[in-house]
């Protein structure tokens, strides 16, 4: 009975970490090998921890389509839907119309996480993470072949991932597609229509008057 | 005899090292390096009986392509692929890099027996002869890249002062590239220096939103270009907005354009007079044009890039690219 508040609070803590982000947006990260100058620039730091069969991935990410309010309300999930921890560097945030649109960041991730399957970066209001803030993102050069960056692509709707090797295109078949494209001559033949109307009524009025005379 | 042998088996090496259209490498240098754009004119593909369209391939990395093939899967339509009558090295796509150009594939869809009136999905396959090992993931919106550049608010006015009410409902264009060596081969990565453009238009103008995001360095240049075409065949115009002087030129002709820098001095808002584009003003229309009601889309072909600090990015396509517009990507102007 004692313990019961302790198991309550680890059962709020294990669904958070599964926290559902219905109704946020999401897509599929690409982890990828980092170009040659990536650590030309980066500010080093020897003390930067890196455990064995761990990967750093750092990125920007400013997708058209991201905005948020808060650094917590985005997070990068593994395979199994468990929330990774970010840390996000303040000096590369982006803010347009009171929303952060650009964010620079940082997570680590197992060697078995990412060969379990994709891991998706999800955002919006609907998201609760704990993220963590440092001014810039510190590079340990002694670990250089551990360190990975990422690009995105959008989610699959639906479907297996076989289906996004390729590509569908929507084609709609209408029986009365040769003349749609005619639509927009619609209000040209109506005034032929009209003026040739008015012409025939003036030209009976004129024959009308005449035999009346 | 053995001198022969060694030599027809380096011969052979060679060749796959040239054209290496069986090995991994050449599958992901083609993720950045080959571009495929889907050539469906305003993003809907609406036919009676038979329709079609084309898929433009442009080769940028540094070998031609010794085998690509298109191939089309629906069980609605009768289906025909057939490669461009210039492309006379099909099925190889030479590189631009030794003088190759842009390549298609005219795709011909004939409605089968049995197809009704309705929506239908064709599924679209790039690959090097064994459709196991596709050329790249197509995503296909950005491949056609049709994007509906929305009618100007009444409140923007082009005097420097950025707000939301302004601006926030415009098309959005941001995610710039730098184009970077990763080994062995070149690849695009997310600029450090971001970009944001946003685009409205009316009967007369487009108008930009230039967010550079942070002021430029004293003494560095930090120019950003549109590029704009009104046929994707035809040569772009070139729009530079240079952020330290505050100045917006085209190549054109810059009658008409207004630019304002804001107090900031990392957005401008400019207007660009779509006459600058090859449309017409409104008066010189004749009368009969006028009186028609223009239901006919207006449509652009643009593209957009910056150097800032040397380093030059871009919005699509990469250095070899990024000029030519089959990279583009198509704006629908409003309506009104």
């Amino acid at each position: 009975m004692e313990r019961l508040p302790f198991f309550l609070l680890l059962a709020v803590l294990f669904c958070l970490s599964y926290t559902a982000t219905f109704g946020a947006e999401s897509v599929i990260l690409t982890i990828r090998e980092v170009p040659d100058d990536f650590f030309d620039n980066a500010i080093l730091d020897e003390n930067e921890t890196c455990e064995e069969g761990t990967f750093i991935v750092i990125g920007i990410f400013n997708a058209p389509s991201f905005s948020i309010k808060s650094l917590n309300n985005i997070t990068v999930q593994d395979a199994n839907s468990r929330q990774i921890p970010l840390q996000i560097e303040r000096a590369s945030v982006y803010r347009e119309f009171d929303e952060i649109n650009s964010v620079r960041l940082a997570f680590k991730v197992s060697k078995e996480a990412l060969s379990s399957g994709s891991l998706r970066l999800a955002w919006g209001d609907d998201v609760s993470a704990t993220n963590s803030e440092v001014e810039r993102l510190r590079i340990n050069a002694a670990h250089k072949e551990r360190y990975r960056t990422f690009g995105w692509e959008e989610a699959p709707k639906g479907g297996s991932g076989e289906e996004f090797s390729s590509a569908t295109l929507e084609v709609i078949v209408d029986d009365s597609a040769n003349l749609y494209y005619l639509w927009y001559l619609l209000p040209m033949a109506l005034i032929f229509s009209l003026l040739l109307v008015r012409k025939v009524s003036i030209g009976n009025r004129e024959t009308a008057s005449e035999q009346s005379q | 005899m053995r001198r022969i042998f060694i030599i027809v088996g380096l011969f052979f090496l060679a060749s796959m090292v040239v054209y290496g259209h069986l090995c991994n490498d050449v599958f992901e240098q083609a993720k950045d390096n080959l571009i495929v754009k889907v050539d469906v004119r305003d993003g809907q593909l609406r036919i009676s009986d038979k329709g079609g369209f084309r898929v433009y391939l442009l080769n940028t990395m540094d070998r031609p392509i010794a085998k690509i093939h298109l191939e089309v899967e629906t069980p609605d339509f009768d289906v025909q692929v057939k490669p461009s009558p210039g492309w006379q090295s099909y099925p190889q796509l030479q590189t631009v890099n030794s003088g190759g150009k842009k390549e298609y594939f005219e795709v011909e869809l004939t409605r089968k027996k049995g197809t009704k009136e309705g929506k239908y999905k064709i599924t679209l396959l790039l690959h090097g002869g064994d459709r196991r090992r596709v050329f790249k993931t197509m995503d296909v919106s950005d491949a056609m890249a049709v994007m509906e550049v929305p009618k100007k608010p009444t409140v923007l006015v082009v005097d420097g002062k950025v707000g939301g009410a302004e601006w926030q409902k415009a098309l959005l264009c941001t995610s710039f590239y730098e184009y970077k060596k990763v080994k062995r081969y070149m690849e695009n990565f997310p600029a450090a220096q971001q970009s944001r453009f946003r685009f409205y238009c009316d009967e007369e103008n487009l108008y930009c939103l230039a967010d550079f995001e942070k002021k430029s360095q004293e003494g560095k240049e930090d120019v950003a270009k549109i590029y704009i075409a009104k046929e994707q065949d035809s040569t772009p115009e070139t729009v530079t907005i240079n952020l330290q002087k505050g100045e917006v030129t085209c190549s054109a002709s810059s009658e008409g354009i207004e630019a304002k820098k804001d107090e900031d001095g990392t957005k401008m808002e400019i207007k660009l007079p779509l006459a600058l584009f090859g449309f017409k003003k409104e008066e010189e229309k004749k009368e009969e044009e006028k009186k028609e009601k223009e239901e006919k889309k207006r449509i652009l072909f643009v593209n957009l890039s910056r150097e800032h600090n040397g380093v030059v990015t871009y919005w699509r396509g990469n250095a070899s690219s990024f000029k030519n517009p089959v990279t583009y990507a198509t704006f629908i102007l409003g309506k009104e």
